[in-house]
Formats: C-alpha cells, structure tokens, sequence
C-alpha cells in the first residue's frame, strides 16, 4: 500500500515542477530573467514615491535629483547624493542588480552601507519590475556632474559597523504581503503607502536606534523629516485623521488642501507638489482607503500652544 | 549728578516699558483678528472644496464663498502692521524684512481669488476646480516663506 501512494505524489511535483517552470509568472519576479522597462511606468513610479525630493535641493536651487539638500536628524545632518545618470558622480554606471540592491538592501555597488535616512526599508517592498521601471525612467533624465557630499554626524566614525549592527539588530525587514481579504483597491492602496509613497519613513516614530516602531505605525512622530513633526495618519478620531474622510484624503493628496480650507506645507507639501498630484485618482483613492482601515492609535503630537 | 542719571534712566526704562507693553497689546489684538479672519477664509476654501468634491447641490453657494475670499484677501496686507511679529503668532520677521516680497505674496492671492469669484460667478464647475487649486497655491507659496510651521 505504501508503494503506491509515492508515484502520485511525484507525478504531480513533477507537473508542478512543470508548470513553475513554464509559468510566466516564475519568471517575473525576482529572477534574472531581462524584463522589458518602460519609462512612463517608471516616471509615475517615481511620482507615487513623491518624486524623490530630497535628492533636490530646492531650497539653493539645486539642478533636479543632483543631491547636495541637507537632510537634519537626531543623528546628525546628512546630504542626499547625486540620482542623476552621470557616470562618475551619480548612478549612471549602476547596473540593475545594483540599483535593486541598493533599493532592496540599502548597499551601495561597492557594499557599503547607506544610513536609512534613504527609506530602503520601504523601498524593499517594491516589485522587482517597479524598481527596474523607475531605474529606467533615473536614467532617462539629463546626467548632472555633482559631487556628493560627506555627512555630518554626531559620530563620525565606525559608521559601517554601526550600519552594520544596525541591519542585523534594529532593522527586521518585512516584505510586502498583499491581504487576499480585501480588495483590489486595498491592496494597491496598501501597497502604495507601505513601499512606494514610503508614508511610514515620516509618518512612524522612531526608537533611540532609529528602527521604526512598528507598535506606532503610521501614529505620527515629532521628529520628522526636517526636525518638524509628522502628523498622526491613522484614523484616530481625536488625535488623527479619523475625522476625514476617504474623498478628504484623496483631494488632500491630490491638492494639498486639508478639509479645513489649510494647505500642506514643508515635505508633505513637497512631495504633493512633485509627486503625489500626479497620481491616478483611483490611485490616491486606493491609498485613502488603506489610511481609513489603520487601527486607530491615539497619539496627540500638537504643541499645547495651539494656533 | 549722580542721582540724575538714575533717574534719568529709570524714568526712560519705565517708559520704554510702558510704550512697549501697550506696543504688544496692540500686537495681540491684531493677532487674534488676523488670525480669525485667516480661519475664515480657510473656512470659505474649506466649504468650495467640500461642495465640489461631495458633489453637493449647492453651486449657488460657491459665488458667495468665493467672493468672501477676495474679501478677505483685500484684507490681508494690513492685517501684518509693523511690530505685530510678537506674540503668540506664527507670523515670521521675515515678513517684514521682505515687505515687497511679502506684498507680492498678497497680492498674487487677491488676484487669484479674483479670478475664482469671476469662475465661481460663470457656473463652470469645473474650471472652478481649478481655480480653486491656483488660489490654494497662492496661500501655499505665501505660507511657505511667511509663517512658521508646528
């Protein structure tokens, strides 16, 4: 009786086996396999990542994505670096595999650690033919010749290793995992906010380590981007968003208009402006819908000096 | 000699503290108007936006609105006399450094929210969406390098 329970089984391994094999699906994700790129696709990618401000320095008008914007945080001021496709001082040279890796693991193509001040831990979750799209679409815009320039932390040395610790300890990256029990449009809305719009990179306080705190997702943070607080996202009625609602969030992230007639200002604005606009409107109403479904967590931030 | 001179100062110290105590009076009364009048023409912004984008069948409001805003806007300039950067305000000084800078600011919001009470008054609902996104941007510019962030 046993002997005739095995050739079944393998029988059907082998068709599974077979069908993995021959399935167009096997091949799209996370292979080696060349995927044709599309630079439109990337361009709205980039978009929906809020169109990577912060390798802008607007402020000294800066040429676009040529790095140099100082970047204040507990641990020092960091200087975003040069996304341009010049050769020698931005990513022009960089190979897929080496902007997937840097996307994905936060390593250079040397294997240096970057500082997650650049939101790899959200970018890790974007599919593998998003990041080559929006690598395509990097390399469809005019290459500037800048130097980056070096950091200014308040530990200016042992930084790798400190990297290095940090990875291993503080970081625990979670894939992104779409929910079969919601919708079509959650899932895109979930997917948006937790990979590409890097929402939580702001939007989620940190511990003394800088490694988010999950328990806090998307509740807000004092310490910002810029030292400026990170408002409460989640639909937390008193502390929150809780009292917007879905088309609120929508036109918000189309318009920078908040239900009270006020407007986004500093990032948020930013990334508004050069990003978030540009959006499909199913799209920002894909996201609105994920916000509303967060666990409401209070988590009061205002200043009690109130307007 | 000697007895003159303090008396001399205190007497200019207490009126340089009256002067200014009454200065920063005046200060806080301004500020608490501006700041209503501010509230309220994010209020009319609030409640165009809202009509629009629940699809409310209240376009007739829409031109009262819009005209509240220009209103308002004609408004703004004097509401930040000199010295009123003190105080429980988010004005920043650079208002006043920058007056003609300041004053651009202002007058590309009147001129927009001209515009919108113009398109609100047409009936064309959808080139007020857009006019209500311009006039939004001229509040947003004017913010961004006037008044300080929480």
């Amino acid at each position: 009786m046993k002997e005739i329970k095995t050739p079944p089984l393998l029988i059907g391994l082998s068709f599974w086996f077979l069908f993995l094999l021959c399935s167009p699906l096997g091949a799209t994700e996370n292979s080696l396999v060349k995927l044709t790129v599309d630079i439109p696709s990337g361009k709205y990618l980039f978009q929906a990542a809020g169109g990577c401000g912060c390798h802008t320095d607007t402020k000294n008008s800066g040429e676009f994505l040529a790095g140099g914007r100082p970047l204040k945080t507990p641990f020092g001021t960091f200087y975003s670096t040069n996304i341009t496709p010049d050769p020698k001082t931005g990513i022009g040279s960089w190979s897929d595999e080496d902007f997937v890796r840097a996307m994905t693991q936060g390593l250079s193509p040397e294997g240096k650690h970057y500082f997650p001040v650049f939101p790899y831990t959200s970018f890790q979750r974007i599919k593998r033919k998003d990041l080559l799209d929006l690598k395509a679409y990097l390399f469809s815009i005019p290459p500037v010749k800048q130097n980056n320039l070096p950091h200014d932390l308040i530990l200016p040395f042992g930084e790798q290793y400190a990297m290095m610790f940090w990875k291993n300890f503080v970081w625990s990256p979670q894939p992104f995992k779409s929910n079969p029990e919601k919708t079509e449009s959650w899932n895109r809305g979930a997917y948006l906010a937790q990979a590409v719009a890097h929402c939580g990179e702001c939007h989620t306080p940190r511990n003394l380590f800088g490694g988010l705190k999950t328990k806090m997702h998307f509740a807000g943070s004092k310490e910002g981007p810029e030292g400026k607080l990170a408002p409460n996202i989640t639909p937390h009625k008193k502390t929150g968003i809780g009292s917007w609602s879905r088309v609120d969030i929508s036109y918000f992230l189309e318009t920078g208009m908040k239900p009270d007639g006020d407007d986004a200002q500093g990032l948020m604005g930013e990334v508004i402006e050069f990003g978030y606009q540009n959006l499909q409107e199913e799209d920002l109403d894909a996201l609105a819908e994920y916000l509303l479904s967060l666990e409401p967590i209070s988590n009061d931030l205002k200043p009690e000096t109130q307007k | 000699m000697k007895h003159m001179n303090t008396i001399r100062a205190l007497s200019a110290l207490f009126l340089l503290i009256i002067i200014s105590n009454s200065a920063f009076a005046q200060a806080e009364g301004i500020i608490k108007y501006r700041k209503n009048v501010m509230k309220s023409t994010a209020g009319h912004m609030g409640a165009i936006v809202d009509i629009l984008k629940n699809g409310l069948p209240l376009n007739a409001h829409v031109v009262d609105h819009a005209r509240s805003i220009n209103q308002n806007s004609k408004m703004t300039l004097v509401m930040f006399p000199k010295g009123s950067g003190l105080g429980d305000t988010k004005a920043k000084p650079a208002i006043w450094e920058n007056w003609s800078k300041f004053e651009n600011a202002v007058n590309a919001f009147e001129s927009e929210s001209a515009k919108l009470a113009k398109v609100a008054e047409s009936g064309d609902m959808q080139a007020l969406a857009k006019q209500v996104r311009a006039t939004g941007k001229s509040c947003g510019s004017c913010h961004k390098n006037f008044r300080e962030r929480n």
